[in-house]
């Protein structure tokens, strides 16, 4: 993948860029606003990982400036200053997602990878399909293999948003943001919890051939493991 | 009233003045009238009594003045004069009561002012004169005073119950402002009265309140700066050791020892948990700081409610716990969505967390009639004591029993943060039969 780092503190750019070229992806940095801006029109990337504070034009600027062009990338803001406001403001100013630094690497690599995937494009209609794990978001119906499931609503939401990164890390604070809408850290392990009811009424895996796997000091992953035979 | 007061007493002791002036000089006059007629007399006829006699019926004839006269000899027998004999006229200065002089319409008699005078054979000349001029006076002076002091004290009233009010409602205006100010708006200022009236007293009383709410601004700030750096200062070497760790995991491999392994990835836990707590800390600082300008919006609580029931309900399962919610539906409230929720997660975790298995945890909206919403989250777990109870929402308090369970301290603080910034008063009471009650009150 092809990313834009605009990011004017030389160690944390560092820090990002080494990491995301060891997952193999190709890093493109900028230390200011102005050369952002001229990198991400000049060609296009997969995503863009801004710092919101940036010397000279700043990093919220450049974002409406290259949306006002038409340039659809889409945009992680990296910011230092965790005002509930800020992130509104980050929002609805073009940007897709937010993260408060300091952070773990983990964190960044997938949000990150969440970005700049979006099967959602793909499959049309109102049914996803993940191996033989099939929902249908209109009816909130789901099945795995032959067998139907019932799921409670927030149930739904949480296996609705790991179909959405098939095969993707999902962090347990992307799972408190994008379905509960938590944007605070629990001191106790809500998310975990929830996770394993989840893999509980998924099946243990004998029959069905999509599990949850959890990734040690990332978060979870969706994930189709074909039977052989 | 007060200056009402003191304006009556200044007036009364200027009429008490103006009286006692008035009359005596009057009172000196009709003596010293007495006395020269007397002296007239006398230096005409002498002091014996037939001499004396003859001289105050010459003057009655000729009606000189309107003295009236009696001359008495030493066995009491009139001689002349047309004052009746009573026993005790004495030499010397003394009031009687007269009938009035037979011109005047009056009925009632009249003070007179006598003048006795002893005689060579021990006889007595007695001079009175009529001395209602001086009772005139006295009433005149009375009523003149009586219609002032009451003029006087009515304006008193009026002219201080004014300056009462305009001090009254300076002094409102400021504390007006000055509630504001507290109430978080620390850039606001006490209002000057620009009226071109150079500095009286309460201009001067808000110009130094003014310049005292500018340093206490400045202090404000450079706390907030300092824990801020503080809290941000030790953030960056924490999160580069946590960079640090997470390299040394990321580079390790298969023939690396799983103990060690194990023991890096503890690290990275405990480093990502002190993270965690300082980002609440300077949550905290933010949202009591008013750090930044928070946009309240219609907010529905009651979503948030059965949210976090929901959320928190599987978590609670596991210690064999029941959490129940009591939502009335639709209740909205003025606030910030995310802070709300966090405080209502804050509460419904701790209740979780310090509650034993198989404890019983309610949560319970209810739209508010003469207030605003009640949401209440109730146990029967082992509550807090009283003496405990202003002591949990300290930064890092931990209550004896709970130390050594997973948290630091700060979830109620939060809430107490969260709760002031919105205008909502937190209650900690004791459950029926025992247990924790938290009581929430919206405005």
């Amino acid at each position: 993948m092809k990313i834009l780092l605009v990011e004017d503190d030389e160690e944390t750019a560092d820090y990002v860029s080494d990491g995301l070229k060891r997952e193999g992806h190709v890093i493109d940095r900028a230390a200011n606003g102005r050369d952002g801006l001229f990198l991400a029109a000049a060609q296009p990337y997969d995503v863009m990982v801004v710092d919101r504070l940036l010397p000279g034009l700043d990093g919220l600027a450049l974002v409406k400036i290259i949306r006002a062009a038409d340039i659809k990338t889409p945009v992680l803001f990296l910011t230092a200053v965790d005002g509930v406001s800020d992130r509104v403001e980050g929002l609805e100013g073009g940007a897709d997602d937010y993260l408060v630094k300091p952070f773990a690497f983990a964190e960044l690599a997938a949000r990150v990878n969440a970005l700049a995937r979006r099967p959602a494009l793909t499959q049309p209609g109102s049914v996803r399909r993940v191996g033989d794990l099939e929902i249908d978001l209109t009816r909130r119906s789901c099945r795995h293999g032959d067998r139907k499931i019932e799921l409670q609503p927030r149930e739904f939401r949480l296996l609705e948003y790991l179909m959405r990164h098939p095969g993707q890390v999902v962090t347990r604070t992307m799972l408190l943001e994008h379905v509960w809408d938590f944007h605070f850290d629990p001191r106790t392990t809500v998310v975990e919890t929830h996770i394993s009811r989840l893999r509980g009424k998924l099946g243990s895996g004998e029959n069905e051939q999509v599990i949850i796997e959890t990734v040690r000091g990332a978060g979870y992953r969706l994930r189709d493991v074909p039977k052989m035979g | 009233m007060l200056y009402a007061g003191l304006f009556g007493i200044s007036v009364g002791v200027l009429f008490a003045l103006i009286y006692w002036a008035a009359t005596d000089a009057l009172s000196d006059r009709i003596d010293q009238d007495l006395a020269i007629q007397r002296d007239a007399l006398v230096a005409q006829a002498g002091t014996a009594e037939s001499g004396i006699a003859g001289a105050v019926a010459g003057a009655l004839q000729r009606s000189q003045g309107d003295f009236r006269y009696l001359v008495r000899d030493a066995a009491g027998t009139t001689l002349a004069g047309n004052l009746p004999a009573v026993a005790n006229w004495h030499a010397g200065y003394q009031d009687a009561e007269l009938p009035a002089d037979a011109g005047s319409s009056e009925e009632e008699p009249h003070v007179f002012r006598i003048l006795g005078q002893p005689l060579a054979q021990g006889g007595l000349f007695i001079i009175a004169q009529d001395a209602h001029a001086l009772e005139e006076l006295r009433e005149l002076i009375v009523r003149a005073f009586g219609w002032g002091a009451a003029a006087t004290l009515l304006l008193a009233g009026i002219g201080g119950g004014i300056m009462v009010w305009r001090v009254r409602h300076r002094i409102e205006v400021i504390n007006r402002a000055s509630e504001r100010i507290m109430g978080g708006d620390l850039s606001e200022r006490l209002p000057v009265s620009s009226r071109g009236v150079p500095g009286d007293e309460f201009d001067r009383l808000a110009d130094n309140l003014n310049r005292m709410l500018d340093r206490i601004e400045k202090l404000v700030e450079g706390m907030r700066q300092v824990s801020t750096d503080i809290a941000h200062d030790l953030r960056t070497p924490l999160a580069r050791l946590r960079r640090n760790l997470e390299a040394v995991r990321a580079n390790a491999d298969e023939r690396a020892c799983p103990a060690h392994l194990t023991a890096v990835d503890n690290a990275v836990a405990q480093a990502n948990d002190l993270l965690s707590t300082f980002a609440a800390l300077l949550r905290i600082a933010q949202i009591e700081s008013r750090a930044s300008r928070f946009v309240f919006t219609a907010v529905d609580l009651s979503a948030i409610a059965d949210a976090v029931v929901e959320v928190y309900r599987p978590a609670a399962e596991e210690k064999r716990q029941e959490l129940e919610g009591q939502i009335a539906a639709s209740v909205y409230v003025a606030g910030d969505r995310l802070l709300l929720t966090q405080m209502v997660a804050n509460i419904a975790e701790n209740a979780i967390r310090h509650t034993p298995e198989g404890a019983s945890i309610t949560v319970a909206l209810r739209p508010g009639s003469t207030h605003g919403p009640l949401l209440t989250i109730s146990d029967n777990g082992p509550g807090i004591p009283s003496g405990e109870r202003g002591n949990v929402f300290r930064r890092f308090y931990r209550l004896d029993t709970s130390r050594g369970s997973p948290g630091n301290g700060l979830g109620l603080s939060l809430v107490a943060a969260i709760a002031e910034l919105h205008g909502v008063s937190v209650r900690l009471a004791e459950n029926m039969p025992h247990g924790l009650k938290i009581t929430l009150a919206f405005p």
